[in-house]
């Protein structure tokens, strides 16, 4: 049995599908591509697979994996050729790989915002330095989260269209931030907000592989 | 794909993957290098559209040819129709993104009657003239098909023409004259004349439809001599060799059948008399099982389902389904493929077929008795008895299966209280049945879905009243209180839809000012719950002038003119009055393998086991 664990993006067209759409994107592209897959047993046989991090809609993304197994060795550059051609438009294959780091050690997320400044630059600067509370929905009912410290690091730019932040947010295990909760949280300060996921990261600040 | 503009009203849709196209396996072409652009209309929401296997049967058939290029829209859902209406926007074609006005062709599938609106309000947001009369040389040609169109008469005002039939040949020869005719100069109303002769083509404008003073149809004429007074049906005669859609879109999003659909035959020889498929697509013709199972191989490679489902009438009377299933199993189980199958006859049904179905998932079982008593059964020509669907749901159970759903209908003709509680002692009876299968699990359920009956054109019972909206909630709320047991789930369809179904079902072209009309004020999706509305539909009705109990409730006579009589499904109003007599008598008829009736669908020759 072969792990492997494929790097690839979710642009264009990817970016109006949900996480369990993507799943099922990627189950058919690896039947498409004809490697012989480890299932899983039980009454409901499926492609033994995980996913790093789920991915909200309309947020692209240039880093994500998931992993899978091969029933026999392949080498890993043929394993990314073959995915390249099966997969669907928005969904792009880069790399496969035997897998580095394990999930439990995902930890941080690096994002991009950029959007149109609805006020001006200080008044996000001064929202963003402190606590950051939103309301959360949940079954029971609504509930005030501070996500201020699910953001390890920031930083904010103007940028010719507008205004770009950067941030590396919770990402995995216990502590995780969807960065839409960032985009709600500044909605009357901000407009055109387009998310992309840049990487994800290691404790140690490594590049998860 | 779609364009630029409409990127940011997809933020703000509940399902913005029904909008935009570009799913693995589209078909794109260079749109200045083609001869024809027809763009097929699905009128209903793209999860719905892109389960319909006819469509991408007839959209492969199209693309097939280099110089069509053949694309694909849906009705929106009401969250991206307002977007567009308030953005000025018009509805485009997924592959493109153009509107659908700069088409030649539209070419609308009709599969069920409460998808009018829909039809109607597809032209609507793409600003094209709802009535043919108001079309131009500029607009694109409308053209229907599928099943409705055995009765078009209610949308005949609306469309250009009509394919009736099956569509594979058709709709090529439809596309080559209208090449023909364009590089000709020749105008619309020219086209639509050479159309009207090719056999299965059905021009409503070279057409009058005149009216008695009761209100009843006299007569519908051609304008002319060289068009044909009855309109036959198209028939693919040899499935075999019939085009196969091995590689078509997989959607990013769900749909309502997400697997490969493989149709296995068409037709059905069982002759129940309520259902209009069953007499339409005659006669049956198969599919061999290696035709089908190479079929289902390449189509699994292209598109990377993990499931097949077979798709017909009454699959369990198909000749090969031992053999197609072996066939199917000798490479479906290692790439852990699962098969499905549609709702079957109970009294075919056998343990063995349903163990090697089952061996990669576990689905669930659904059997269709239609009548709750055996008279009922015998007037409808369901040939089955109480003990075969006993014996059926027991060895369901014997095989660990603790759920059945079962299928009915209320309404049907002749129908009293008594067939009605019927339904209910059926069902109990089902759940005393897993007492005595010996299966040491727990029963989870059997679930009773009734369905109201919808007389339809060109069945035995096509001269039936319907029962009013009154009388079916009446009957429904019986069954509510009959069905005691907790293990048995009770859900049934709406009585009020079921009677504006019934209303188009069996209308004429008067019906096409109360359409217009609830377009105009704002209905579609009227096969949605949460869009339909009764009092809406009566009070358009009321202000358009028409009665729809005169369509609906009202029995009509063998020797009225009915609305659809110029259009041919091969199977004669001999026939079908002979059958209609039977079933008063409760008589029921051996199933076309037994004995030929003599339906007159052997008209379009061939050579078939089940016609003589």
């Amino acid at each position: 049995m072969l792990p492997v664990r494929v790097f690839f993006k979710k642009l264009g067209y990817g970016v109006y599908f949900s996480h369990l759409d993507l799943q099922r994107a990627v189950f058919r592209a690896i039947n498409r591509s004809c490697l012989d897959a480890v299932y899983t047993s039980g009454f409901n046989p499926h492609i033994k697979a995980s996913f790093a991090a789920p991915l909200s809609l309309y947020q692209k993304s240039l880093y994500e994996v998931f992993d899978f197994y091969l029933v026999e060795d392949r080498n890993y550059d043929e394993i990314a050729e073959t995915l390249k051609s099966s997969f669907p438009p928005g969904l792009e294959v880069f790399k496969a790989a035997p897998p580095k780091h394990p999930f439990s050690s995902l930890y941080a997320a690096d994002y991009e915002m950029t959007f149109k400044l609805v006020s001006m630059l200080e008044d996000l600067e001064k929202s963003l330095s402190g606590s950051m509370i939103i309301e959360k929905k949940t079954k029971k009912g609504g509930s005030e989260v501070d996500i201020s410290r699910l953001i390890y690091s920031k930083s904010l730019s103007l940028s010719p269209s507008g205004a770009k932040l950067e941030m590396r947010c919770a990402c995995g295990g216990n502590l995780h931030l969807n960065a839409r909760h960032v985009e709600e949280f500044l909605k009357d300060k901000i407009t055109g907000c387009e998310i992309t996921r840049l990487s994800l990261l290691t404790r140690n600040g490594l590049l998860f592989e | 794909m779609v364009k630029d503009i409409y990127l940011p009203l997809l933020r703000e849709v509940e399902k913005p993957g029904r909008y935009t196209g570009g799913e693995f396996g589209c078909v794109y072409k260079d749109k200045s290098k083609v001869d024809l652009r027809v763009c097929f209309c699905f009128p209903d929401t793209y999860e719905i559209g892109m389960s319909n296997l006819g469509v991408k049967i007839l959209r492969h058939c199209l693309n097939e040819k280099p110089n069509i290029y053949c694309e694909r829209a849906f009705s929106p859902w009401d969250d991206f129709e307002k977007l567009l209406i308030r953005h000025s926007l018009p509805l485009y074609a997924l592959e493109s993104g153009d509107s659908l006005a700069d088409f030649d062709m539209l070419a609308f599938t009709l599969q069920y009657e409460l998808s009018y609106t829909n039809v109607l309000n597809m032209l609507k947001l793409s600003g094209i003239p709802l009535y043919s009369k108001d079309r131009g040389e500029e607009h694109p040609l409308i053209i229907g098909g599928g099943p409705c169109p055995f009765n078009p008469e209610p949308v005949a005002d609306f469309f250009d023409l009509f394919a009736i039939g099956e569509g594979e040949e058709v709709i090529i020869e439809l596309s080559e004259e209208y090449i023909k005719a364009k590089k000709e100069g020749k105008s619309k109303s020219e086209y639509l004349r050479v159309a009207s002769h090719i056999p299965g083509v059905y021009v409503p404008s070279l057409y009058k439809v005149s009216y008695l003073e009761n209100g009843k149809v006299d007569s519908v004429t051609p304008l002319y001599a060289d068009v044909p007074k009855v309109v036959e049906k198209r028939v693919i005669q040899d499935l075999d060799s019939s085009p196969f859609p091995a590689k078509t879109e997989v959607p990013f999003i769900e749909t309502v059948h997400d697997r490969v659909t493989l149709e296995v035959f068409r037709g059905c020889t069982r002759g129940c008399r309520f259902c209009q498929a069953g007499m339409i697509y005659r006669p049956r013709r198969e599919k061999s099982p290696e035709t089908l199972s190479s079929q289902a191989q390449s189509a699994v490679r292209e598109t990377g389902y993990d499931e097949i489902s077979l798709s017909s009438l009454s699959i369990s009377d198909y000749s090969g389904l031992s053999e197609l299933i072996d066939l199917l199993k000798g490479w479906t189980d290692e790439k852990n493929i699962s098969l499905s199958l549609p709702s079957m006859r109970i009294d075919a049904f056998y343990g063995e077929l349903m163990d090697k179905v089952m061996s990669v998932r576990k689905s669930g079982l659904t059997f269709a008795p239609e009548a709750g008593t055996q008279r009922l059964r015998d007037v409808i020509n369901k040939n089955i008895t109480e003990e075969e669907i006993l014996a059926s749901c027991r060895m369901a159970f014997e095989k660990g299966r603790q759920h059945v759903k079962l299928y009915f209908m209320i309404g049907l003709p002749t129908e009293t209280e008594e067939d009605v509680r019927g339904i209910a002692s059926l069902a109990r009876n089902v759940v005393a049945e897993f007492a005595k299968s010996g299966f040491k699990g727990r029963l989870q359920g059997v679930t009773v879905s009734v369905a109201s009956f919808v007389p339809k054109p060109h069945t035995p019972f096509q001269w039936f009243g319907q029962d009013t909206v009154e009388t079916i909630t009446k009957k429904q709320a019986l069954l509510r209180d009959e069905i005691k047991s907790g293990k048995i789930s009770y859900n049934y369809h709406g009585a009020a839809a079921s009677f504006i179904e019934a209303v188009f079902a069996r209308g004429d072209r008067r019906l096409s000012k109360p359409l217009a009309a609830a377009v105009e004020s704002g209905r579609r999706l009227d096969g949605w719950s949460e869009f339909f509305s009764y009092e809406n539909w009566l009070d358009i009705f009321a202000r358009t002038g028409v009665d729809p109990n005169f369509y609906a409730g009202r029995e009509r006579t063998y020797d009225e003119t009915l609305p659809w009589d110029h259009i041919s499904s091969g199977v004669s109003k001999k026939f079908l009055i002979a059958e209609s007599e039977k079933a008063k008598s409760g008589v029921a008829t051996p199933e076309c393998r037994e004995k030929c009736a003599g339906c007159g669908a052997n008209m379009f020759g061939g050579v078939r086991s089940c016609c003589p």
